[in-house]
């Protein structure tokens, strides 16, 4: 599984907010305990069942411009007023150790990803509707109506963002969507830009008498 | 318990970014190989447990300084040792 002389995939996963990033991602990581989950870092406020160090790292914003400056992050964005960013070590530790990673950011972060790592795998979530996107935001009872108004217009616009990205996923059941997810790291993992193709080469010199 | 130690306190323990990545990319993949069981609760990457070794000095970084030989810019090469096996 762990291929000593494969790196690992990048799954870069984004989508307007509301269109149910976590419950996919946990989903997912639940069924692939194999793969690294990058914890991002924000400014924003801990939602009730949100833990410092488990979801988020959430930082103070000087703090988080402190790590901005040090360059400790593959990307950050501003998003809704607050701050968000994904801490770089780690993803390049698990990257290195030939262990797939996935990670979800806003849309604007995804772009300083693509700048940084060509071979990461950018991935759109989008929802089955603006009705359904509507009716997920409310549900989750974190925004007031004013910043439903203000996300639901920002998906929108995040919608036309999805142009650079290299794959779609409509999150409608989610099962379903945590298997085309997987089916994308799957086909991913065989690309051979991602290979030692000397090691693979190697391993057939000298056998069969060749 | 958190799944990963603040990068800061990595930061003072090791000379570089680079190091660190690369001592904890190392031990990641050990672990992964060895299927070593994490010892810290709630953890399971193996990527968290190598940050968390680290931070608790249970691994240590060992730079081996650059042969002479090497035409490439002397690329220090780190390994590590495994200090509770």
């Amino acid at each position: 599984m762990f291929d000593e002389h494969k790196k690992g995939t990048l799954l870069v996963l984004s989508g307007p907010s509301g269109v149910g990033k976590n419950t996919l991602i946990n989903s997912f990581l639940s069924r692939n305990p194999d793969i690294h989950y990058s914890i991002s870092a924000t400014t924003r406020k801990p939602r009730p069942q949100e833990q410092d160090g488990i979801n988020y790292y959430f930082l103070s914003p000087n703090k988080f411009h402190t790590m901005v400056d040090k360059g400790d992050f593959l990307e950050w964005a501003e998003f809704c007023g607050n701050y968000y960013g994904t801490p770089y070590p780690p993803i390049e530790a698990a990257l290195n150790a030939g262990q797939d990673v996935i990670m979800d950011i806003e849309i604007q972060g995804a772009k300083q990803v693509k700048e940084k790592r060509e071979d990461a795998v950018l991935i759109f979530l989008v929802p089955p509707s603006v009705e359904e996107l509507a009716r997920r935001i409310r549900n989750r009872k974190t925004e007031t109506d004013v910043e439903i108004e203000a996300r639901l217009n920002k998906a929108l616009i995040e919608m036309e963002e999805g142009r650079m990205y290299d794959y779609y996923l409509v999150h409608d059941n989610t099962e379903q969507t945590v298997e085309e997810l997987e089916a994308i790291r799957k086909t991913e993992d065989k690309r051979i830009k991602r290979i030692n193709w000397d090691f693979v080469v190697s391993t057939y010199k000298g056998k069969g008498g060749i | 318990m958190r799944i990963q130690p603040y990068l800061d306190d990595l930061e003072e323990i090791v000379p570089s970014r680079y190091s660190m990545v690369i001592g904890v990319s190392k031990r990641a993949r050990k672990l992964m190989e060895e299927n070593v069981a994490s010892p810290y609760p709630g953890v399971t990457k193996p990527v968290s447990v190598a940050m968390w070794e680290m931070k608790e000095n249970k691994i240590k970084l060992i730079e081996r300084p650059a042969e002479k030989k090497e035409e490439t810019p002397s690329r220090r090469v780190q390994e590590f040792e495994d200090l509770d096996s």
